[in-house]
């Protein structure tokens, strides 16, 4: 019996231990799950006033004045490294000299980078108050209340009348000044010399038109039976931005667009010149795209036609040295390449208009037009600075002439969808999906009917 | 204790409401003001205006959309099977516990962590017609060289190739993971019964792994019909649109043409598509499930 009431008592005890074991354990887990509860409500309320913290400072990014001092964003097309280095110098420059301002410096990748971070910025109301951007943005952006007209402080401006003709029209819409150039990226033509000597061509003798190009080209490829090792003349056959496609447009005479800005793209200057690329592009070329080297840079190309600032590695490379050329692209009619030009403009949503100014001015200085060609090859946009340019670097008349008689990207609403059309025809006739009359048709109808709509 | 449940609820509601918090910000506030937009023609600008189904009427007589769609299609059709057939064998061979056999499984898991702008890049240099590694192969057995990606018929198959190559690990990873749930006990009955590895794998491991390989074919499905990036890099769509998808004709839309109203259109059918595609799988595992248990 005794023995009973003990094991009885045993069996209490283990099971009081048991429920004490349990109600403990129950209760660590309640306290973890408040301790779990409160940390999580605290790291909710903390990013919920880390948003409202950048929220707000969101909204004070566009141009904030601090006591004296005013701050000023600014936002560049191209993220290359010795030219990001070049701005920050200038901005320190400036700053010293003008103790008040302060200069945000912010860049992005040319293309899509750039156009989504501006985009971002602006959906969300901290647009830049100084944009480096190139030709394609004027109208749309314009139109789309991102810059503002600079007419009023153009028009004082000590340079108005020193700024080439070619570079001022592209910042201009409508009669009023937008953007001011202060990079123009002209397409040259490259080629190799080395390999000219080696084919017996005369390396000081670059082709100057279409027939010579043709010519040139066949006896610089190489060829191992079918398969093309060297490229007598490089040309992009998908994906990218075919510029390359517009030199011979311009170099024939054409346009895209006429003089009441609409487009004009099945005429026959863009006919002919895909007639004349027609004619030998498959037997001389090697394909890539641009979002691949060119064959020309990996020295798998004897010509090409080429941007300026790509091909500087180049040209600076010792291993290469009196091995590369330049010269104005070959034509047919008219001496003229494509040439793409980074303007500043000013944001719509500047407060500080006279600062902002006073920067681009700043900028647009001789000493800084004259600095930017010595360090970064970039072509003067100055008349007056046409002969000092020349002397600096052997290539440089070249560079200038290429400014001089280029041809930027049309400046209307409808550029963005023009380059996609003109692309897209590009490939259809050079993969002969289409013929080149059909081609033409097509991309000038499907950008009329954009237009209407 | 109505009071303890109370208490338990609110607990419950604080431990979900981060994720619901991201969900409603980041998920569903977009899905609204995509869905409101695409019946705009809003370009990014000051324009605004509401235009109906305009843009939805427009889409099915974009021929670049169209072609997106069907491109979309073959991607996803000709890169899911093979992935997961390719993924469950991978994940068989190398299931079991040895060091090589981690090896080899960390070797097929390398370019799945590998980003796809790493991979396409490195891809594009093996694609090169004049330098690329695959034509220098093609050149030494004999063959003619390929232009790979300028070739309209081959530049889509290229990147089907590339997407099966970097995603097998993620397959095999989720394999091996319903290959360890499956009970010992059933592969040594089927040995006791005289089972050959061919049967037990298509009798036992193949019907008991089916719930993965239905999670597998949906989220891969997903993914395809996500795919971006390899396209941006490596084509931009090309030759002549040949291997543009649905995401890359609602980005250069969008941010190459400023088009977001149409843009929005755009990928509202894309979330349709997506839903339904889901939607279609799940009706058919639950029908696979209702009858196999």
């Amino acid at each position: 019996m005794e023995t009973r009431l003990e094991m009885k008592k045993v069996r209490e005890g283990i099971v009081n231990g048991i429920k004490i074991k349990f109600a403990n354990r129950l209760m660590s887990i309640l306290m973890l799950k408040k301790i779990l509860s409160a940390s999580l409500a605290t790291i909710m309320i903390l990013a919920i006033l880390a948003s409202l913290v950048v929220f707000s400072s969101c909204s004070i990014i566009s141009g904030s004045n601090d006591k004296d001092e005013v701050t000023l964003n600014l936002l560049r097309l191209g993220n290359d490294m010795p030219e990001a280095e070049y701005w920050k110098s200038l901005i320190k420059e400036f700053e010293s000299k003008n103790p008040g301002i302060k200069i945000n410096y912010d860049d992005a990748a040319i293309g899509e980078p750039m156009e989504t971070k501006l985009n971002t910025l602006f959906a969300g109301g901290a647009g830049p108050d100084i944009i480096g951007h190139g030709i394609i943005s004027v109208a749309n952006r314009v139109e789309a209340g991102h810059y503002q007209p600079i007419t009023d402080y153009f028009s004082k401006w000590e340079g108005k009348d020193d700024i080439m003709e070619s570079v001022l029209a592209n910042g201009t819409y409508k009669g009023e000044v937008y953007g001011l150039a202060y990079s123009t990226t002209p397409f040259v033509f490259a080629y190799r010399k080395d390999m000219f000597k080696e084919a017996g061509l005369d390396p000081e003798k670059p082709p100057k038109t279409w027939d010579e190009l043709r010519d040139y080209a066949r006896l610089l490829t190489v060829k191992e039976e079918d398969r093309i090792t060297r490229a007598g003349f490089a040309f992009p056959m998908a994906a990218g931005n075919f510029v390359e496609f517009d030199v011979f447009v311009f170099g024939n005479g054409g346009r895209f667009v006429d003089d009441n800005g609409m487009p004009t793209i099945n005429t026959p200057e863009k006919a002919e010149a895909f007639e004349f690329l027609k004619s030998f592009i498959d037997e001389v070329n090697i394909p890539y795209n641009s979002n691949e080297v060119n064959p020309f840079i990996k020295g798998n190309a004897a010509m090409t036609l080429i941007n300026n600032v790509a091909l500087r590695p180049m040209l600076e490379d010792p291993d290469l040295k009196d091995k590369v050329a330049i010269a104005v692209p070959p034509y047919n009619k008219i001496k003229a390449t494509f040439s793409g030009c980074n303007m500043l403009f000013m944001g719509s949503g500047c407060k500080y208009r006279d600062e902002a100014w006073k920067f681009m001015e700043f900028a647009l200085t001789k000493e800084q037009v004259l600095e930017r060609s010595k360090s970064l090859n970039i072509p003067i946009t100055r008349k007056s600075l046409v002969e000092e340019f020349a002397k600096l670097d052997p290539y440089n008349s070249v560079r200038a002439e290429c400014v001089e008689v280029g041809i930027g990207m049309p400046r209307t609403t409808w550029s963005p969808r023009f380059q996609t059309l003109r692309n897209e025809m590009v490939q259809k006739v050079l993969y002969s999906k289409l013929s080149i009359e059909e081609a033409l048709n097509e991309a000038q109808n499907k950008l009329m009917e954009e237009i209407g709509q | 204790m109505r009071t303890r449940i109370r208490r338990d609820d609110v607990e419950a509601y604080v431990m979900i409401a981060p994720f619901f918090a991201f969900f409603t910000l980041f998920v569903m506030v977009p899905i609204i003001v995509n869905f409101v937009n695409s019946f705009t023609n809003y370009d990014l600008g000051r324009t605004r205006d509401f235009i109906g189904f305009r843009n939805y009427v427009r889409l099915f007589t974009d021929g670049d959309f169209l072609r997106s769609v069907l491109n979309t299609l073959v991607y996803a059709a000709f890169s899911v099977i093979p992935l997961m057939v390719l993924g469950f064998i991978a994940a068989v061979s190398v299931y079991g516990v040895s060091r090589v056999l981690y090896m080899a499984r960390a070797l097929y898991i390398f370019p799945y962590v590998t980003s796809m702008v790493a991979v396409s890049m490195i891809w594009l240099y093996m694609y090169e017609p004049t330098t690329g590694i695959f034509n220098k192969i093609l050149v030494f057995l004999g063959f003619k060289p390929l232009t790979w990606l300028f070739d309209e018929g081959l530049a889509l198959p290229c990147l089907i190739i590339m997407n099966i190559w970097k995603n097998i690990g993620y397959v095999m990873i989720i394999y091996l993971a319903g290959l360890a749930g499956i009970p010992e006990s059933l592969y040594e009955a089927g040995k006791v019964d005289g089972a050959s590895r061919f049967a037990m794998l298509f009798k036992i491991t193949v019907p008991l792994v089916s719930p993965i390989s239905f999670f597998i074919f949906v989220t891969t499905c997903i993914e395809s019909f996500k795919t971006f990036e390899q396209v941006r890099i490596m084509t931009g769509g090309g030759p002549i649109n040949s291997t543009t998808t649905i995401v890359h004709q609602i980005y250069m839309r969008a941010f190459g043409e400023y088009k977001m109203g149409y843009a929005s259109a755009m990928s509202i059918v894309l979330l349709i598509i997506i839903f339904g595609i889901t939607l279609l799988n799940m009706r058919l595992g639950e029908e696979r499930e209702g009858k196999s248990w």
